[in-house]
């Protein structure tokens, strides 16, 4: 291809141009710990799937304000009926919170992960293929969130932030074929791997491998463990359902039910731990 | 002007897939809309623009829901360079080549995921082949055809405007 002068020198100024952007780009980007790429793709995407998102919920929330009319009338009783009978386990409760704090006053056992500030955020997107979990959402660098922070949803555990970026952030759920959890057994305190699995996130379970010898029935609660670099112990994780017979003789295989229901979640709550990377 | 365009259809498909989709999920398995775009543009513009573009969309898909970075941009990238080279063969309003190119992409990309999940040694295919690969094979390629009209129309505007300004100089 033959070009005459003046656009050869203009291509050259363009490509000189680019170069010395993306160098200044990079540079201030390493200074100021944030990735180029990232930064670029989030500017285009944020707004589109923040409007698209918002107006998905405003209008399914339109419409279910007729339906559930009638449905809300009949829950209004059976909630008061609860209400009565609830004040009166909470009074109980309530001699029972005072004990349990003095018994972990004695043990020293600290529940950690209460005292870090905390944060919600929206679910603005999913991984639109059909082999991995991974969600992004709606805060990110500029909300003071960092990487590794501790994602939850009804006080249970969802998963923690992979990925960073200004304006976003990527959780890597539980369910996801690529986590891996440090558990323990409420019950008989043995611990365990918790990982997700492709044949299970479908189902929204994940997999728990133990030792042979510990004690893990049907029904136990599932807690984060004390060992985890990530993870403060002590997070509900969900609830044992079945017990797998193992194939190699030397670790058993459970199936765990999260408390957290990954196909309808919507927001989600933040633990800042306040590390830096 | 070209550019401008692709790239918007790039970043609105990715967007729609990320949040809307997820409603037309059938058996918990979406369509790849991206392998749609990037075989029907680089079946009718050639290798070099199918590089571009399949690059591009991997890379947006990498940059937000990744691990690594570049996975898919690469896997992307090959499938837009080997249907491009196709291109010369491509009677644009011949459907079977679109079809087919889609049915081997999507497998491709089934593929390269799959490597992904044998390099952590999880080899269960009899598990994969059934639940995930053939459903959403056949998924994409009941939709591509509508894809690949659609990018017809656009492109053909595209190469219409491109013919108007270059007749002005």
């Amino acid at each position: 291809m033959k070009l005459p002068q003046k656009v050869t020198r203009k291509r050259m100024r363009i490509i000189l141009t680019t170069v010395i952007v993306v160098a200044i780009l990079t540079s201030v980007g390493n200074r100021y710990n944030i990735t180029l790429l990232n930064t670029i793709s989030d500017v285009l995407t944020y707004p589109i799937s923040k409007i698209v998102m918002f107006t998905k919920y405003n209008i399914s929330d339109f419409f279910t304000n007729f339906t559930d009319v009638e449905e809300i009338r009949h829950q209004n009783e059976l909630i008061l009926e609860e209400n009565a009978r609830l004040t009166y386990e909470n009074s109980i409760l309530y001699q029972l919170e005072e004990e349990n704090i003095h018994l972990k006053e004695l043990l020293e056992l600290k529940n950690r992960y209460e005292e870090y500030p905390s944060e919600a955020a929206n679910i603005i997107g999913k991984d639109p293929g059909n082999w991995y979990k991974i969600f992004t959402i709606d805060k990110g660098l500029i909300s003071g969130v960092n990487k590794n922070d501790i994602i939850l949803a009804n006080g249970a555990l969802v998963g923690y932030i992979n990925d960073i970026s200004p304006l976003t952030a990527t959780v890597l759920p539980i369910i996801d074929d690529r986590s891996y959890v440090s558990i323990q057994i409420v019950r008989s305190g043995d611990n365990g791997i918790m990982t997700g699995e492709l044949e299970l996130t479908n189902k929204g379970l994940v997999s728990v491998e133990v030792d042979i010898t510990s004690d893990i029935v049907p029904g136990d609660q599932i807690i984060t463990s004390y060992l985890s670099d990530i993870f403060p112990p002590g997070i509900p994780v969900g609830e044992v359902i079945e017990i797998m017979p193992d194939n190699d003789g030397l670790s058993k295989k459970a199936l765990v039910s999260p408390i957290v229901n990954f196909d309808t979640l919507k927001s989600v709550l933040i633990i800042k731990k306040g590390e830096e990377e | 002007m070209r550019y401008v365009v692709i790239a918007f259809i790039l970043i609105l498909s990715f967007v729609l897939q990320s949040t809307l989709f997820e409603y037309i999920r059938i058996f918990n398995v979406a369509p790849n809309l991206l392998v749609m775009i990037v075989v029907s543009f680089a079946l009718l513009r050639g290798a070099k623009e199918g590089v571009v573009i399949g690059f591009a969309g991997g890379l947006l898909y990498d940059t937000t829901y990744s691990v690594i970075v570049g996975s898919s941009a690469i896997s992307y990238m090959i499938l837009g360079y080997v249907c491009g080279k196709l291109h010369p063969y491509c009677f644009r309003e011949n459907n079977i080549l679109p079809f087919m190119c889609t049915l081997f992409g999507s497998l491709f990309i089934s593929a390269m995921n799959l490597i992904g999940f044998i390099l952590r040694a999880d080899l269960e295919f009899v598990y994969f082949l059934p639940r995930v690969v053939i459903p959403e094979l056949l998924y994409t390629i009941t939709l591509t055809l509508v894809v690949y009209h659609m990018s017809y129309t656009i492109n053909e505007k595209i190469e219409m405007r491109e013919k108007k300004t270059r007749n002005l100089f």
